[in-house]
């Protein structure tokens, strides 16, 4: 597991990696295990500090933000990633989303505090937190234009392309709240997709 | 929102690592130029503009607008008082920019020149003060990402209107359109069947 998370580390700091090699080693060594997830467990729910950056072993996770009552999938995570939750790790607030496990998993981290202290102690500033949010601000820039520019069926595609787990991950209903479309248009975009 | 509350908010977030960075964070906020009125129409960042200049919003109203592969007006972002404005593409992707930041009020801002943000960038400390600028960066883009995906276009027009009422006013109905991810005969039709009460 740690050489999983440190693969998964060192492209976070870039051309600089290298020269904090030993910093990321000790951050890596850090994670050990928080839980083992079933499907349906969540990982977090709204209104908690989880102030950690996770590892998500074999299985796969969903993120969920409500509204309304209703759930929309913002976001997978996919096995043997890294993942957070932005509000509490990045924003320093309490979570406002639901990290739900659709497929099982080791769940596995670092707490926030702990990475402060590894990265003053290595010199590595603050490159990971900077790193982590611009990844998060492209992310939410793409879905954005995604969701305003892309049709129904182009959206799936893409998705598809990017996440091929999706389909055997999440609910119809949540995939068609996923690309902000609706049911039918979904199972129109699935059929498309599918004849072509 | 005053000049001043661009200090408090950057003191407002690192304050449990204050006095350390006080001293770096009055030198960056006083390294930002005066505050300048730009009439509307100006553009902040050009297409393909490479430069990062950082820009702080104190009054008005900016849009970052592209076009589609089909030449369709896209509105990626808006950005209001209490805002940092950056060249998001050049930042993201050290591309030139994709798209155009233009004023459509009159706008006061402060600006901080890409080479003094550059010689910042080299100074201990300050990453940590430009992570909170990211953090702003962040909230902003996120909070758009999702009302895209909660609201019904419907519901995001009703909400800019009891939220951002300016953006009502300063928005064309083209630019409303495309900021909503729909076209402008769905959006004329919207409004012609759900007209928000005033």
């Amino acid at each position: 597991m740690i050489g999983q998370v440190t693969h998964q580390l060192v492209p976070l700091f870039g051309s600089q990696a290298p020269a904090l090699k030993s910093g990321i080693s000790a951050l890596a060594a850090q994670f050990e295990l928080i839980t083992q997830v079933s499907a349906g467990e969540q990982v977090w729910v709204s209104g908690e500090e989880k102030p950690i950056l996770y590892f998500n072993g074999d299985g796969i996770l969903a993120e969920f933000s409500s509204h309304q009552r209703s759930m929309f999938c913002q976001r997978i995570i996919p096995p043997n990633t890294l993942f957070w939750s932005e509000s509490s790790f990045l924003l320093w607030q309490k979570t406002d989303t639901y990290m739900r496990c659709k497929k099982a998993s080791k769940i596995y981290g670092v707490s926030g505090h702990k990475v402060r202290e590894i990265t003053a102690q290595y010199g590595m500033g603050y490159i990971l937190a900077n790193t982590l949010t611009k990844m998060d601000i492209a992310s939410y820039r793409n879905r954005s234009k995604d969701l305003c520019l892309l049709l129904p069926v182009d959206r799936l595609r893409k998705t598809i392309q990017s996440s091929p787990q999706i389909l055997s991950s999440i609910s119809r209903d949540e995939l068609a709240k996923y690309l902000r479309i609706s049911r039918s248009s979904l199972f129109r975009a699935i059929n498309s997709l599918h004849n072509a | 929102m005053r000049e001043g509350d661009l200090c408090t908010l950057l003191r407002h977030k690192l304050a449990d690592r204050l006095p350390e960075l006080s001293p770096l964070i009055d030198e960056f906020c006083a390294a930002f130029s005066s505050p300048q009125v730009l009439p509307k129409k100006t553009v902040l960042i050009r297409l393909d503009d490479a430069s990062t200049h950082l820009h702080f919003i104190l009054d008005g109203t900016v849009l970052e607008l592209g076009e589609d592969d089909r030449g369709q007006l896209t509105v990626n972002q808006d950005y209001a008082p209490g805002e940092f404005v950056f060249n998001f593409h050049r930042h993201l992707t050290r591309l030139p920019s994709k798209t155009v930041y233009q004023c459509v009020t009159p706008t006061r801002i402060l600006t901080m020149d890409q080479d003094v943000l550059e010689s910042f960038q080299k100074k201990d400390g300050f990453d940590e003060v430009f992570f909170v600028i990211q953090q702003h960066l962040l909230t902003q883009v996120r909070a758009h990402f999702q009302h895209l995906l909660q609201l019904s276009p419907i519901q995001h027009y009703i909400w800019i209107f009891h939220h951002k009422p300016w953006l009502v006013e300063a928005l064309t109905r083209n630019q409303m359109a495309a900021f909503l991810g729909i076209s402008r005969a769905t959006f004329f039709r919207l409004l012609a069947k759900h007209a928000p009460n005033e």
